[in-house]
C-alpha cells in the first residue's frame, strides 16, 4: 500500500474532470445492505464478522472479472495505510478504527469501493469526478443487482432494506456531492445555502461526511431521508437544488472579479506564495490556502496550474499520504515540513 | 447463531470500566480524534457533558428520540421493554444508542417503529427498489398505495365514476396477492 500511494496515481474522482468540476469535486452514491440472522456491528463478535467477511468475499468473487477489484483485510494493514484509505474516501473512519475482520475492496480507478463489516455488513459506494450522479447511480444499480443475486439482503416489505441505524432504513441510499464553495463563504452567503438545503431535508457536512465539520470551503451535501422515497426521487432531490447552489457560487465569483478584483487576486496570490515557499504548513492551513488556489485556477488567475494538480496537492498533503510516502510514522512537526515540501514540489511542476 | 441476552454496553476507552457517556471529537493541528469516555473520565479531562452539548448544538439521534422515548411517555407501562428473541437487544437500549442489534429487531420492535421512522423520514413505508425475490410483491404494494391515494382524491373531488374504476383496479391487484 505504501508504495502504491507513493506513485503519482490518484483515484478517478480526483481527476478534476467531469461536468461542473470547477465546483463539484465528486459525486457519490452509497448503499447500506445487511445479511439476515447475523448481528449488526453493535453486537457482532469476531466470529460473526468473519462470517460476514467470508460471505461478502465469495460474493465479490462472483462479480464481473473486468471490475478487477482489489480486496484487503483492514487488520492486515498498518495504521498509516488505513489512514491512506480514509483520505482516499475508500473506507470510512469507523471501518479504519474498528476491530476484527473488516474488508475493503476497490477497483483500480478507485471509483467503486465495498466495505465489509462497517456499521452495516456491507456498504457499497461509487464515486465519480465532477457532477455525475446519474452515471454513478447506474453503475451502482448494476453492481447491487449482481450482488443481490448472490447475497440475500435483509429486507422487509414495509421498511425496505434493514440497516443498523434507522437513519439509513429503506433504500439505504446516501447520495452526496462534494462541493467547493469559497465565494459563498467569503461573502457570508453560505448559511443561506445551508438553511435552504436543510429545509428540503438535505444535510450539509464536512469533507469526510457524517460528524465532520466543513473545512477550507469544502462541503458535502447529502440526503437525510432514506425511507418513503424511491432511489430516483432521492437523486432528483439533490439534482433539484444543486444547479441553484452552483449558479449562486458562480454569480458571486463573477461579482468578486468585477467589484473586488485586486482584493481577491491578492488573497489568491498570497495563498499561492505561501504554498510555494513556506517550510512548515499544518493540515488546516494547507487546506485553507489550497481552497484559494483552487479558486484561482477556476477563475483563470493562476496560469497553467490545473485542477488535477490542485487535487493531487490536496490528497498528497494529508497526514496518511505524507507518512506512507516516507514509509514511516512522522511527528506533527515533521509532517508540517514534509507537507510544505510536497505542496511546493507539485506547484513547481509547471 | 445469534448470541442471546447480550447487553451491548460500550466501555469507556480510558478506564475500561464505566459505560460510555461522552463521544468527543477533538481537532488539533487539523487532525481529528474521537474519544468515547465515561462521565468521570470526561470530567477528569476537563469536559462536562453540558459544555459539550452547548458547544456542539447539533441535531443528535438522542435528541430526536427524546420526546417519544418510552421513559418519557406516560401512557406506557414503564416495565415493558421488548427484547429481540434473536440478538437480545432491548428496546430501551436501542432507543438510547440509536442502533439496532440485528435485522430481526425491526420485527420485534415493529409496534413502536412507525412513529420513530415517520419522525425522521416523514414516512414508514419503503417505496424504493427491492431484492429480486421480493420485487413483484413490492411493486404490487406500491401500485396499491398509489391507487389508494388516487381513490381518496377522486372521492374528495366527487368523481365517483372514476373512484369506482380505481376501486375495481385495486380489487384486481389484491386478488393476485
Amino acid at each position: 500500500m505504501s508504495s502504491e500511494s507513493a506513485k503519482p496515481f490518484v483515484g478517478e474522482w480526483l481527476a478534476g474532470e467531469g461536468k461542473d468540476s470547477d465546483l463539484v469535486i465528486s459525486s457519490r452514491v452509497r448503499l447500506a445492505r445487511n445479511l439476515p440472522s447475523i448481528p449488526f456491528s453493535t453486537l457482532a463478535d469476531d466470529s460473526h464478522r468473519k462470517q460476514v467477511a467470508d460471505l461478502i468475499g465469495s460474493a465479490l468473487e462472483g462479480l464481473r472479472p473486468d471490475l478487477k477489484l482489489n480486496s484487503k483485510n483492514l487488520d492486515d494493514l498498518d495504521s498509516i495505510d488505513r489512514q491512506v484509505l480514509v483520505e482516499r474516501h475508500l473506507v470510512s473512519r469507523e471501518l479504519a478504527l474498528g476491530s476484527g475482520p473488516r474488508i475493503v475492496s476497490f477497483d483500480d480507478s478507485e471509483a467503486i469501493s465495498l466495505m465489509g463489516n462497517e456499521e452495516d455488513h456491507l456498504r457499497i459506494q461509487v464515486v465519480k469526478s465532477g457532477y455525475c450522479l446519474d452515471e454513478a447511480w447506474q453503475q451502482m444499480d448494476q453492481l447491487e443487482r449482481s450482488l443481490d443475486g448472490q447475497l440475500h439482503f435483509a429486507f422487509d416489505q414495509q421498511y425496505g432494506y434493514l440497516t443498523a441505524c434507522p437513519t439509513n432504513t429503506g433504500t439505504g441510499l446516501r447520495v452526496s456531492v462534494m462541493l467547493h464553495l469559497p465565494a459563498l463563504v467569503i461573502t457570508g452567503q453560505i448559511e443561506e445555502v445551508t438553511r435552504a438545503a436543510t429545509k428540503i431535508h438535505l444535510a450539509v457536512r464536512g469533507l469526510f461526511g457524517e460528524g465532520t465539520e466543513a473545512q477550507g470551503d469544502f462541503f458535502q451535501i447529502s440526503n437525510q431521508r432514506t425511507l418513503g422515497l424511491s432511489e430516483e426521487e432521492i437523486l432528483s432531490d439533490i439534482a433539484s437544488v444543486l444547479p441553484k447552489i452552483l449558479s449562486y457560487e458562480r454569480k458571486l465569483r463573477e461579482e468578486l472579479l468585477e467589484s473586488k478584483r485586486e482584493w481577491i487576486e491578492d488573497r489568491i496570490g498570497r495563498s499561492f506564495g505561501i504554498l510555494s515557499h513556506a517550510k512548515l504548513i499544518t493540515s488546516q492551513e494547507g487546506l485553507e490556502h489550497l481552497s484559494l488556489v483552487r479558486l484561482g485556477v477556476c477563475m483563470g488567475l493562476l496560469g497553467n496550474l490545473t485542477l488535477e494538480q490542485v487535487n493531487r496537492m490536496f490528497l498528497f498533503s494529508q497526514p496518511g499520504h505524507l507518512q506512507a510516502n516516507e514509509g514511516r510514522k512522522m511527528s506533527s512537526d515533521e509532517r508540517d515540513n514534509k507537507r510544505a515540501e510536497v505542496l511546493a514540489r507539485i506547484l513547481q511542476e509547471n | 447463531m445469534l448470541r442471546k441476552g447480550i447487553k451491548p454496553i460500550m466501555l469507556c476507552e480510558k478506564c475500561q470500566q464505566n459505560e460510555v457517556a461522552v463521544h468527543l471529537t477533538d481537532i488539533a493541528a487539523g487532525i481529528k480524534k474521537k474519544y468515547q469516555l465515561c462521565k468521570e473520565c470526561a470530567a477528569a479531562g476537563g469536559v462536562s457533558i453540558h459544555a459539550q452539548l452547548k458547544k456542539h448544538k447539533k441535531f443528535t439521534l438522542t435528541e430526536f428520540y427524546g420526546s417519544s422515548h418510552p421513559e418519557s411517555r406516560g401512557d406506557q407501562d414503564p416495565t415493558a421493554d421488548p427484547t429481540c428473541s434473536e440478538c437480545g437487544m432491548r428496546y430501551s437500549l436501542f432507543r438510547k444508542e440509536g442502533k439496532f442489534g440485528c435485522s430481526h429487531d425491526y420485527q420485534e420492535f415493529r409496534s413502536d417503529l412507525d412513529d420513530l421512522l415517520e419522525k425522521f423520514h416523514a414516512s414508514s413505508q419503503h417505496r424504493g427498489r427491492a431484492p429480486g425475490r421480493f420485487r413483484q410483491q413490492v411493486s404490487r404494494q406500491v401500485q396499491l398505495d398509489q391507487l389508494r391515494d388516487e381513490l381518496t382524491q377522486a372521492v374528495t373531488n366527487e368523481q365517483f365514476e372514476e373512484a369506482a374504476k380505481i376501486r375495481d383496479q385495486m380489487r384486481l391487484l389484491e386478488s393476485h396477492s
